[in-house]
């Protein structure tokens, strides 16, 4: 079947692409840790409804399904056990690493020691268990399990994970802290971040108290949690540690044009991180608490346009809308502003009249502009539909003179085979 | 359990039917095999039907678990990867129908950002995957299953049709309905329209 015939075939196509390029069947954790795991639940006594299980859960119907959703939500896994491999277990529960040596543990979670790590494995409990680096390098995954809880240790720091991935390291000589995030999110306590230091996919800390500082670099989109220092910091420290845990916080955005009170771009980038994130709901009760009526009038433009995309993305069409109103009527000049003109005309469409008009405004105001090909095609799609074919006929010569490749090329091609009047493709 | 014999050549060498056989023969080195042959593509199929927010390395394993427990049931030796296939498809769809239960129900975690292994730093593709498979969630299981089956894993009709356990033209219509439905509610996601116009307009500009 051919699956990229029209425009919102090539989009649906696209989407499947995505689908394809990042859900693969590779997996961070190693062949041999998966199948270890496997041949320990393989050894598990046999379960009463373990023949058959599919077809008796199909049968079972929505009141079983209800009750084993209850049932999974509230079971009780075992006590996790390891083993290690390339390496020994000595009587302090101490490994050192040699060649590939790791630790596997029965939840699929896994530790592998560079050649001269030492790691110890201590408070082994159901749901997880604390590996100890004493000094060197290790890179760690964690199986990620509901009420996972694990802490590695490495010198000095603390490093609180659920599922998630990780190289760390610690030096005792140096006294030098090391952490290279991969996947998932971590929170690192100790000296010079005691309240704690959110790190996300991407994101590396390290420096250390010999440094006099800790630093986080990388992960522009994924953006490290509640920014942990600077509130934190008590003005009876030396200013040093308040020097080398205002490091701690990663580089703050380009600044606005409208050139906000530090607090507000805080703030600003906080809601378009939130935004980024898919909390939605998150900056509309933010901007509803503050006061919608005060936010359009007093926010900053990265506020407003972090905003717009929030109630948009949410269904709240009638905010959305005032936002971008609000958009237009304070930073007209803006490109946020231009781009608000397409938005109000995709609003338009979904009700009130006026999307044509919107649509034109903005390609008047943005010729070239991200959305124009859009714009275009839109406004052709409805004056097909609601003028006819006579008044379509022109924009669809001039979109196709403008996008020959665009994504409404097809039906724009329709339109002019159809027009009397057009010139033919 | 038999033990492998000596003479016979590896059985990571061997092919699907023989495979099968050790499986059945309860052969101490073919479930080590089984894994290592078949848990990308279990893992793929299962990723791919559950979406980006659902941890499915748990679900692998339930699905090699149940194919040591049922390989005795296997007819046909060569068809081991479609067996392999069925029983993903149908734990696929079982965890899709819990899933669901379990959001009926209230015990689905809120909307967070996938932990998809770092591969490229672009968060609105992995919004815009939850975004699809939040589309996908609202179609019948078969249909949506059928759909995965068929464009993303890229399944002949026939294919589809036996790892659903149904005909080729239930199997068709199934995917055709799927195809229609995630058009309709994509069109009306309005991160997944200014996403894909973002990359049309990419394109566009690439173009000469």
């Amino acid at each position: 079947m051919n699956v990229a015939e029209t425009p919102v075939d090539q989009r649906t196509a696209e989407l499947i692409r995505l689908a394809q390029r990042e859900l693969h069947g590779d997996t961070v954790l190693s062949d041999d840790a998966g199948f270890a795991r496997l041949q320990l639940r393989m050894a598990e006594p046999a379960r009463g409804w373990g023949r058959g299980w599919i077809a008796g859960v199909a049968a079972l119907g929505s009141a079983a399904v209800l009750a084993g959703a209850f049932i999974f939500a509230q079971a009780t896994p075992s006590k996790i056990s390891f083993q290690v491999a390339g390496g020994a277990l000595d009587a302090n529960s101490r490994v050192v690493g040699q060649e590939h040596t790791q630790i596997r543990f029965s939840d699929g979670s896994e530790a592998t020691l560079e050649r001269g790590a030492e790691a110890r494995i201590t408070n082994v409990t159901e749901r997880g268990a604390e590996v100890v680096l004493s000094h060197g390098s290790m890179h760690v995954h964690i199986a990620k399990k509901p009420q996972a809880a694990w802490k590695v240790a490495a010198g000095p720091y603390d490093v609180r994970v659920t599922g998630t991935a990780f190289d760390v390291s610690w030096s005792n000589q140096a006294q030098a802290f090391d952490l290279r995030m991969e996947t998932g999110a971590v929170i690192v306590t100790g000296p010079l971040a005691l309240s704690g230091i959110t790190l996300r996919a991407g994101q590396h800390l390290f420096g250390g108290v010999a440094e006099g500082r800790l630093t986080v670099e990388g992960g522009s989109t994924a953006a490290a949690g509640p920014a942990p220092a600077v509130a934190a910091l008590e003005p009876d420290q030396p200013q040093e540690l308040r020097n080398a845990r205002e490091s701690a916080v990663p580089a703050p955005l380009a600044p606005s044009s409208t050139s906000p009170t530090p607090r507000a771009a805080t703030e600003a980038h906080a809601w378009t991180r939130q935004v980024a994130q898919g909390h939605f709901n998150a900056v509309l009760d933010e901007a509803e608490q503050r006061g919608l009526d005060r936010t359009l009038a007093g926010g900053s433009l990265e506020e407003l346009a972090a905003l717009a995309d929030a109630a948009r993305y949410a269904g709240r069409s009638a905010v959305a809308k005032r936002v971008l109103l609000a958009e237009r009527q304070r930073f007209p000049t803006s490109g946020a502003a231009r781009d608000a003109a397409f938005f109000l005309g995709r609003i338009a469409e979904e009700g009130g009249g006026g999307a044509i008009e919107w649509y034109e405004r903005y390609v008047s105001e943005s010729p070239r502009g991200a959305y124009a090909s859009q714009a275009f095609g839109r406004k052709m799609m409805l004056l097909y539909k609601q003028r006819g074919v006579s008044a379509a006929g022109p924009v669809a010569t001039e979109y196709l003179g403008r996008y020959p490749n665009g994504p409404y090329a097809a039906a724009a091609r329709k339109i002019t085979l159809e027009s009397p009047s057009a010139p033919k493709p | 359990m038999a033990a492998p014999s000596a003479a016979s050549p590896p059985l990571t060498e061997a092919d699907d039917a023989t495979l099968a056989v050790a499986l059945i023969e309860k052969n101490v080195a073919a479930p080590r095999v089984a894994w290592t042959r078949f848990s990308p593509l279990v893992r793929r199929i299962l990723r791919r039907s559950l979406g980006p927010q659902h941890d499915v390395e748990d679900i692998v394993q339930d699905v090699f678990l149940c194919l040591f427990e049922r390989v005795h049931t296997l007819r046909d030796p060569v068809a081991l990867k479609a067996f392999v296939i069925a029983i993903t498809v149908r734990t696929a769809r079982y965890e899709i129908r819990r899933a669901r239960v379990r959001r009926w129900v209230g015990l689905s975690r809120t909307a967070e950002l996938p932990d998809l292994r770092v591969v490229n730093a672009d968060t609105s593709s992995q919004h815009a995957l939850i975004h699809f498979y939040r589309a996908l969630n609202r179609i019948n299981e078969r249909d949506r299953t059928a759909f995965v089956l068929r464009f993303i894993e890229g399944m002949e009709a026939a294919e589809v049709a036996a790892a659903l356990d149904v005909s080729v033209p239930t199997a068709r219509r199934c995917f055709t309905r799927a195809w229609e439905r995630v058009i309709f509610f994509a069109q009306r996601d309005p991160f997944l329209v200014d996403y894909l116009s973002k990359l049309e307009v990419t394109s566009t500009e690439e173009d000469p």
